[in-house]
């Protein structure tokens, strides 16, 4: 059978596409048969059509960095009651969204949809938060952190009161600023803990990783690197560089303290702090009785027995209150 | 809809993001490939795709769906598509580059492309097709819709359909002719 090449274009398209007849099968299959030009011809049209698929041009994406930059500019729903056709699994999402909404509700969370404004604040708990452009925030106990994201200047801001451990998704073109008090801190791809409580004379940030810039408007301040910490002191308005990083900053998030030949006086203050514990000293002179020892995430009930056992010390717990006693120690 | 769209079109229409985000990435990264081809551009590829999915959720309460999801999300990227280069400079550019050289644009495409050469090409041939002949060839090949859907949604013949499909393979062949393999391992095995 004879075919003019219009038709014979029209025909493998019909062929490939699954749409012919089997006539038009039949048709193809002769011509293609004629000769080998023909054959490659058809060969051809087959490979254009089998690439020019969405299986095969593949564009490179990250589906999980847009979801999150849609995310932030949804507005939110206003739940729904359940109704009695829903299926297991629509139940499950309900619940988890119920989940989530109750733990949104505990967390005293408020999501202003409209500003793209995440407000955490915390109590006698301390929270982690991922925060709305992917970067995670450990905040401590009796603090206040929000975020915003600024669309338009392209700008992620975090107002800080209080103490928080921050790792943050770096996105050069999306600066990354902490405003504490009357300091800023701007992230360079980082990890790092900002301890900025309004009652305390001085801010402080101590980089676990990667590099921060610590600064206020008028001051251009430190650039800090992984292991350092950064001072401001705020009555004198002055920045100031330790290059020692303080093993036990990080305790109030992980729990972890390391004691290296530290005096009571100190381990006490640093458990208080972590723990949102009463302990005190009864007496003077044990005050500075020295002590080298790890804690790992342990209960404070099993930390204040070590110590205790350790410098030979009594314990007195009356309610949530703990008081260490003693005639002295042997160091 | 097999169960899962179903669940997952439902717990969206409920105002449940949770769905929107499951959705959203199962279809992400094919749609982009497809806002792609229309755009030639993958940033306003991704942020076509993107907003497609924020008036997605906005409009939830108020979509119904005919057919397949899946067709809904692609007719949803097409016809943003469609309007991005209506409204854009696009259209005018190519209107322009046509009038002065006679020929469209013409433009290396492999920029964030996980495709080989080849693919490059294809989609750089795509992009040469007048422009009915290549929202025909897009609505089969990306969208996967059968002769009489592409009919039935642009509102031409079958036969007008089967006729744009031939003259895009002809005219994307002629393109790509100094590319394609001399020789393809015959496979024979296209007719039932």
């Amino acid at each position: 059978m004879a075919h003019e090449t219009e038709d014979i274009d029209n025909l493998i398209g019909n062929v490939l596409a699954g749409e012919a007849t089997a006539d038009e099968k039949e048709s193809v299959a002769q011509w293609i048969n004629q000769s080998d030009h023909n054959r490659a011809y058809f060969e051809h049209l087959q490979l254009i059509f089998d690439k020019a698929s969405s299986k095969n041009i593949q564009l490179q994406v990250d589906a999980d960095a847009a979801w999150q930059k849609v995310k932030i500019q949804l507005r939110q729903p206003t739940p729904k009651e359940p109704t009695n056709y829903w299926t297991v699994l629509k139940i499950a999402a309900g619940i988890v969204w119920l989940g989530f909404l109750v733990f949104m509700f505990f967390q005293n969370r408020v999501l202003e949809e409209q500003n793209q404004r995440l407000v955490i604040k915390t109590d006698k708990q301390t929270e982690q938060d991922t925060l709305l452009d992917g970067s995670t925030a450990f905040i401590n106990k009796k603090s206040k952190l929000v975020f915003t994201y600024d669309a338009k200047k392209n700008v992620r801001k975090v107002t800080l009161n209080g103490e928080a451990f921050f790792t943050v998704k770096h996105d050069i073109k999306k600066p990354f600023i902490i405003e504490a008090e009357e300091v800023l801190i701007k992230d360079i791809g980082t990890e790092f803990n900002v301890k900025a409580y309004p009652e305390d004379s001085i801010v402080v940030v101590n980089v676990s990783s990667g590099e921060v810039q610590f600064y206020t408007a008028n001051n251009p301040g430190l650039h800090l690197k992984a292991g350092e910490k950064g001072i401001y002191d705020k009555a004198l308005k002055a920045f100031s560089k330790i290059l020692k990083r303080d093993t036990n900053v990080l305790a109030y998030k992980t729990k972890t303290f390391t004691f290296k030949n530290s005096d009571l006086e100190s381990i006490v203050t640093s458990l208080n702090d972590a723990y949102d514990a009463k302990i005190s000293i009864a007496n003077e002179v044990i005050r500075k009785c020295r002590l080298t020892v790890n804690f790992n995430n342990d209960r404070l009930e099993t930390i204040v027995d070590v110590i205790a056992e350790t410098l030979h010390l009594s314990v007195i717990k009356t309610g949530d209150e703990i008081v260490f006693s003693g005639t002295g120690c042997n160091n | 809809m097999d169960l899962l769209d179903q669940n997952l079109w439902l717990g969206l229409k409920k105002g449940n993001q949770t769905a929107l985000e499951m959705i959203f990435k199962t279809h992400y990264k094919p749609l982009c490939s497809y806002a792609y081809s229309f755009l030639n551009d993958k940033d306003e590829a991704e942020e076509v795709v993107q907003s497609s999915f924020i008036s997605l959720w906005e409009k939830r309460d108020t979509i119904s769906i005919q057919t397949s999801f899946k067709s809904y999300l692609y007719r949803m990227v097409r016809n943003a598509c469609l309007n991005t280069i209506k409204h854009e400079k696009v259209k005018k550019l190519y209107a322009d580059q046509e009038k002065l050289t006679g020929e469209p644009i013409h433009e290396a495409v492999s920029e964030g492309l996980l495709t080989t050469e080849l693919e490059t090409r294809i989609l750089n041939a795509i992009q040469v097709l007048p422009e009915q002949c290549r929202l025909v060839f897009q609505l089969s090949r990306f969208e996967e819709l059968k002769y009489q859907e592409i009919a039935d949604q642009l509102s031409i013949s079958v036969k007008t359909v089967e006729n744009h499909i031939g003259k895009a393979l002809k005219i994307m062949r002629e393109e790509l002719k100094d590319y394609l393999p001399l020789f393809i391992l015959f496979l024979g095995n296209f007719i039932d």
